[in-house]
């Protein structure tokens, strides 16, 4: 049980990271086309 | 006095081997971070794994590469550690409860290489060479290509954001510069009297008739790597402390050179990466200057410590090796703190609270003097950015950095990586006082015992992994508190530096103007300095006032 937590932890925090380079690349690129 | 000449003496021998090695190593992290050329070895390891080491990566991709890569490294590492009873050479070990093996998984990937546990007698043979030796090499190798990225993405111009290939780094950095240096490292640690053998542990008989158990094991390979990749986690649960792990002051002297070759040299690879030393010369005397002045506060506050068995061995020696004395301890201290090493040769729990804070406060600069391998280069050089950006609007011009404008988008990056940590860590305090396990786990009461916690998330949240002693850190709360912090402590200031990365790689280059801030002569060196100074100041003061500074006062 103790098992599945932590891998459940080590996925969420990795997923939330990936999460935050999608949040940041799309913001990136909503402000190259606007100066554009 | 007796001190005075033999401290001076390691001092000036620590310099003169910087100085001659790190420009060639610079020249060579310069070489394999920008050459086109693939190794055989490198070219099998590409086909093995079914990669393209050629495809130039977008930031983006980069970055859930870095990520991906370190999320398989906590999960494997993780099962190696709940399994190690079944495994072979584990020397009857069992496995390690879920909590500790998640932390040490998380602590390793990460490069902080915090250890709960104590070595000797809780990590078998084949842990220790393919889980966390492992890890020593691939973690600081990370660490090594973020900034390599960063580096590019500053020389670049106008290539849509790409920064280079991730697994390309990851491999050349391992194959061509960790484990050539690690084995050249690790035979001279076996000359020097370090361990090197599959030895279990033995029972021995004392002098005076009790019985001490010493355990063998591969020391010496793992000594090698766990300094050059500032990782820190010893073998032994005293760390370079133990005769096996670090026999004499000479072995002491090169495991401290280790520590500081690569973090230097990756400031002067940067000065040849964007064409310009001079840049790499300003960044690499920042970070000589902070270590300089972290170096002399501790040796003063240590050798100047109150009291008289103080002042009759020649400064504050408890918790300290007499083999190495008052001056090599302090020098380590500085060393092991400003890198993101974590190693230690003496119980920093045991220092004065002024020498303690020093420690400290030289983490809480975010690893920058001169830091992580890798990690150092990229958190000076987000400072170098605020540093330009604040000197940008004193003279009424939109900065710009090496031909890069600094507009709202890269300011804002940059105080997102800047507030991270301190947002981390001083969030990780707060939970850690707020429930009953966090000061449970505590020796001392007061000031103390606080500095004792503060040194735990701060040594965590910025992955440096030197534990102060004194905090029985073994727990769910604290396994898995510090665990978090280390997770994110490490990969949220790499997201941010990537996507800097990518922006920079993006923009146009500005040619320099009359307006152009040099930020290669000494005046910017002392303005990036103070800036360093500042700005962490301002955000630890508070927290500091509580702990160590506190108890310098009563």
């Amino acid at each position: 049980m103790q098992d599945v937590l932590f891998v459940l932890i080590t996925l969420t925090a990795f997923v939330l990271l990936a999460l935050l380079v999608g949040v940041l690349d799309r913001a990136d690129r909503a402000d190259r086309s606007e100066s554009r | 006095m007796s001190e005075t000449w033999p401290a001076l003496g390691q001092l000036l021998a620590l310099v003169v081997l910087l100085v001659v090695t790190v420009p060639p190593l610079a020249r060579l992290l310069a070489h394999v971070y920008t050459s086109e050329h693939h190794l055989a070895a490198e070219r099998a390891t590409y086909r093995l794994l079914r990669l393209d080491p050629d495809a130039d990566q977008h930031w983006r991709s980069y970055a859930l590469s870095v990520l991906g890569f370190s999320a398989v490294g906590v999960l494997l590492l993780y099962a190696v550690g709940r399994l190690q009873e079944h495994l072979p050479l584990s020397l009857g070990f069992s496995a390690l409860p879920a909590d500790g093996a998640w932390n040490t998984a998380v602590s390793f990937v990460t490069n902080t290489n915090w250890q709960w546990y104590s070595g000797e007698a809780a990590i078998g043979h084949l842990m220790q060479m393919s889980g966390l030796a492992v890890q020593n090499f691939v973690s600081a190798a990370v660490g090594m290509s973020v900034a390599a990225a960063f580096a590019r993405g500053l020389a670049r111009a106008e290539r849509d954001g790409r920064v280079g290939n991730f697994f390309s780094d990851l491999v050349r950095t391992v194959v061509r510069v960790l484990l050539p240096i690690s084995l050249i490292a690790a035979c001279l640690f076996i000359v020097l009297g370090v361990v090197q053998n599959f030895a279990g542990p033995h029972l021995m008989e004392t002098l005076t008739g009790g019985s001490q158990t010493l355990t063998g094991g591969p020391v010496a390979s793992q000594e090698a790597i766990k300094q050059l990749g500032t990782n820190g986690g010893g073998f032994y649960n005293v760390n370079s402390a133990h005769p096996f792990e670090n026999p004499t002051p000479f072995s002491n002297l090169i495991a401290i050179y280790l520590e500081l070759l690569i973090p230097f040299a990756m400031a002067g690879a940067f000065g040849i990466i964007v064409r310009d030393r001079r840049q790499g010369y300003a960044v690499g005397g920042v970070m000589a200057l902070l270590l300089t002045i972290s170096v002399g506060l501790i040796t003063w506050v240590e050798m100047a410590a109150p009291g008289t068995a103080p002042q009759l061995a020649g400064g504050a020696m408890e918790g300290k090796e007499v083999r190495f004395g008052e001056a090599a301890s302090a020098l380590f201290a500085a060393a092991t703190t400003g890198t993101s090493s974590g190693a230690v040769n003496a119980m920093h729990d045991s220092f004065t609270a002024p020498g303690g804070g020093v420690a400290m406060f030289t983490m809480m600069l975010g690893e920058i003097a001169p830091g992580g391998v890798g990690s150092g280069l990229y958190g000076m050089l987000m400072l170098t950015i605020v540093t330009v950006f604040l000197c940008g609007l004193m003279v009424g011009r939109t900065p710009e950095y090496l031909g890069k404008k600094i507009a709202q988008r890269e300011i804002v990056m940059v105080a997102l990586y800047v507030l991270a940590t301190p947002i981390l860590l001083l969030v990780g305090i707060a939970v850690a006082v707020s429930f009953d396990a966090g000061p449970a786990g505590i020796l001392n009461s007061g000031p103390h015992g606080f500095s004792e916690m503060l040194y735990a998330v701060t040594s965590a949240a910025n992955n440096n992994g030197s534990a102060f002693g004194g905090l029985t850190s073994g727990t769910p709360f604290w396994n898995t508190l510090l665990g978090l912090l280390m997770l994110f402590g490490r990969f949220l200031p790499m997201v941010f530096v990537l996507a800097l990365a990518g922006r920079f790689a993006a923009a146009k280059r500005v040619p320099a103007g009359a307006g152009t801030l040099p930020t290669h002569q000494p005046l910017f060196v002392v303005l990036l300095t103070g800036v360093a100074l500042v700005v962490v100041g301002l955000t630890y003061v508070p927290v500091l006032l509580l702990g160590p500074i506190a108890e310098s006062l009563s």
